[in-house]
């Protein structure tokens, strides 16, 4: 398989992951490169290195979308926490022509699938780095002394980055916002491990025949009646997550403030909302419109 | 209303805590190229520089000079970056150099002791640091920067909160302005207090 036709199948993108035969062309593009490296062509070996992000872009998107379907909910996401790593790391790099290997397609809907899940707290680790090494020369690092090497940079073929080789755990935080979303909080009781709520998802799901067909999410503000709060002293935390006091904030308005959330599917030039596609989100808890929060 | 998935609390809450405070009377150059960890060879060096990272001396249990995870690139970009005039170091030996790391989405940027002179040049650098960083143009900054007169005069702006407001603080402080923490809401009246005044 040449460069062309790997170009020419990235470009393609078969819509379901059992219709890729991916290993040939990584197998093409690691070859390709270890090639552009002994010639010395740095600017092909990044080149092909930007390829390879894509096809791995590429291809967890399309797993994260069977894995949605198969209702594998915490996989997907995982996946789709690894295609946006994946953009960054492109960013620099790479600028797509337009929609070339969709990839503008794959960053909207995998920010939109991001949204819908109803993934709030987050497990992080606090690490203390006491020696670290250059990932490409494998050379401690030293502030003074540098061996060159630039964190993000591409040198032949492989992204740079820094190895932590001595350290120790300095302790494990519950927080909202997380470098990694990988450690979601899982508070069921023993076989029920995963007690979220993914009506949303499975809803949106249960309409889309494929991957890359269209949708998109609008997300406005909607009130809540207060007779649903009655049992909430006026003195306790406001229940729209703003952190004041519940007569200092939401008291005061027409209702409860909460994240209104209404699908469209397919186009939003030539369809309306899907009126059964419409939740309110309480605090990151998903409720359907109508139903108790 | 669209964009990239929220985490965290919804877009109408704001923080009680203050996002930026100013401290006056802090401690400046000569503090910092006092301390243990500051060899008298290692000091006569710091002593030319007027940007100075300076690290964390205490972090959870760990006794002992730290840095926040990326100081490493910070200090090279801002050596790189800098114009001439700025002289970057940093304080702590190389074979001392630790770091720590929250893996929080917050980009934290390491204290930075600068000189008033300097400010203006460092200010954008600085800036185009955390740009980088950024994810789509927003985030959130967790910064301290202590200024310090010709005198010897130190005051220390601490910010903790989205990047566009940070970018604001850097111009102002670029522009020979000290920015003020925003002033507190007046506490609502209580029925009691109220009657109390008439």
């Amino acid at each position: 398989m040449t460069l062309s036709e790997v170009r020419r199948f990235l470009q393609a993108v078969a819509t379901h992951l059992v219709e890729r035969d991916a290993a040939a062309v990584k197998a093409a593009l690691v070859g390709a490169k270890s090639e552009a490296v002994a010639r010395g062509e740095q600017a092909e070996a990044k080149a092909i290195w930007c390829l390879e992000q894509v096809l791995d872009i590429q291809g967890r998107y399309l797993r994260a979308f069977d894995l949605l379907k198969h209702e594998e909910f915490y996989k997907a996401w995982c996946d789709l926490e690894q295609v946006e790593i994946r953009f960054v790391w492109l960013e620099s790099h790479f600028r797509p022509a337009g929609d070339e290997y969709r990839l503008a397609t794959i960053e909207r809907l995998t920010l939109q699938l991001q949204e819908l899940f109803p993934y709030a707290v987050f497990a992080s680790a606090e690490i203390i780095a006491k020696e670290k090494q250059c990932t490409i020369c494998g050379q401690k690092v030293s502030l003074r002394n540098p061996c060159g090497h630039r964190v993000g940079e591409i040198y032949d073929g492989e992204m740079c980055g820094r190895e932590i080789t001595d350290g120790e755990l300095g302790g494990v935080s519950l927080t909202d916002k997380p470098a990694n979303r990988y450690a979601v909080a899982f508070t069921g009781p023993e076989g029920e491990r995963d007690h979220y709520d993914y009506s949303m998802l499975r809803e949106l799901l249960a309409r889309l025949q494929g991957p890359f067909d269209d949708w998109s999410v609008e997300l406005s503000t909607a009130h809540l009646p207060h007779e649903r709060y009655k049992d909430l002293g006026r003195n306790d935390s406001c229940p729209c997550g703003s952190e004041l006091k519940y007569k200092h904030c939401c008291l005061k308005e027409p209702g409860v403030r909460v994240m209104h959330y209404q699908l469209w599917i397919g186009s939003r030039s030539a369809n309306s909302p899907d009126p059964s596609l419409s939740w309110v989100k309480v605090r990151r808890g998903a409720t359907r419109e109508g139903e108790e929060a | 209303m669209s964009g990239p998935p929220r985490l965290g609390p919804p877009p109408w809450a704001r923080s009680q805590g203050e996002v930026l405070t100013i401290k006056d009377d802090a401690h400046g150059f000569g503090y910092w190229l006092e301390r243990p960890y500051v060899s008298a060879e290692l000091r006569e060096q710091l002593v030319q520089a007027n940007v100075l990272i300076v690290p964390v001396e205490r972090f959870r249990q760990h006794e002992g000079p730290l840095f926040t995870t990326g100081t490493e690139e910070l200090f090279h970009f801002l050596r790189a970056q800098s114009p001439g005039g700025v002289v970057v170091d940093i304080c702590i030996e190389d074979n001392d150099y630790q770091e720590y790391s929250l893996h929080d989405a917050t980009i934290e940027i390491a204290h930075l002791v600068i000189g008033s002179l300097v400010l203006p040049l460092v200010v954008h650098v600085l800036w185009r640091f955390i740009e980088k960083r950024l994810t789509k143009g927003r985030g959130t900054v967790k910064a301290e920067l202590t200024v310090v007169e010709p005198d010897g005069q130190a005051s220390t702006l601490r910010y903790d909160g989205p990047a566009e407001e940070f970018k604001q603080a850097l111009q102002k402080l670029g522009s020979g302005e000290r920015p003020r923490p925003p002033a507190l809401p007046s506490k609502p009246r209580s029925k009691k207090e109220s009657r109390r005044r008439r």
